[in-house]
């Protein structure tokens, strides 16, 4: 566990008590406050599982040596446009169909957070537009 | 196909197999079809129930605008005849899946909304 302090505005501080007290009852904002990091959290694709959140660190050191050499890959006609996967900070395989680049991966080095991205100068997007998607 | 009157109104959904690549782990949930979006989606469950790892980051704008990120797993995925290997999957916190165009254009899908009926056929 760990305790921290935070400076929040008076008027701020009353009203969230208020609340809590209406809807929670007395000694219940520290319960909020925890429920609230949690789901802010969750909702911007953290789980609270301890192994996913593991592979997800893994997986994040992998996109920050994807991101140092992407613009040396994008001058490099055997990268440029295609998928690349990342493993220990070294490039392991490419391909231009995905799927294929991380079946191979896989095999290969065993299913273990490998980092796959488009070379690109910039990231991948896409559209969601269902309206009861869960956002931030 | 029948409509599900799960959703309101009634929407075109099917039950998918979903399945680690590198295991047994499997699950079946049921998936809306739908065009609008570009990456199919998966609950965030399933992903730690199937064991996937996480192979990517990528953004995403929701229906309001909204800029936001997630991360993509490859997953295998089947229903009716129908089976897609290595999928580039997202997750969030839903009960089903969106199958989303990545899978939609690889088929032909007739939606008859008058009679709350829709096929998928690969011609």
């Amino acid at each position: 566990m760990v305790k921290t302090t935070i400076e929040v505005d008076d008027d701020l501080w009353k009203r969230f008590s208020l609340l809590v007290l209406r809807e929670r009852g007395e000694r219940k904002k520290n319960q909020v406050i925890v429920e609230l990091l949690k789901n802010y959290i969750e909702q911007r694709g953290l789980p609270t599982d301890p192994q996913q959140l593991e592979y997800i660190m893994r997986i994040e050191d992998e996109r920050e040596a994807f991101l140092k050499i992407r613009d040396k890959l994008i001058k490099d006609p055997k990268y440029s446009g295609k998928y690349i996967a990342i493993f220990q900070g070294a490039i392991i395989g490419c391909d231009e169909d995905k799927g294929r680049l991380a079946e191979t991966v896989y095999k290969k080095y065993g299913y273990v957070p490998i980092y796959i991205d488009k070379v690109a100068s910039t990231e991948r997007h896409m559209e969601i537009p269902s309206p009861e998607l869960t956002t931030p | 196909m029948k409509y599900s009157h799960e959703y309101t109104p009634p929407a075109p959904s099917l039950k998918v197999k979903l399945t680690n690549p590198f295991s047994n782990r499997s699950l079946e949930l049921q998936a809306k079809l739908d065009t609008g979006a570009d990456i199919t989606v998966l609950p965030q469950y399933a992903i730690s129930m199937l064991k996937l790892i996480p192979a990517s980051r990528i953004s995403i704008t929701s229906f309001n605008g909204r800029k936001f990120w997630r991360y993509t797993y490859f997953v295998n995925l089947s229903f009716h005849n129908f089976k897609y290997k290595m999928v580039e999957v997202i997750s969030t916190k839903r009960r089903d899946i969106l199958l989303g165009r990545d899978i939609l254009n690889k088929l032909k899908t007739i939606l008859d909304g008058k009679k709350l009926r829709f096929t998928l056929h690969d011609p």
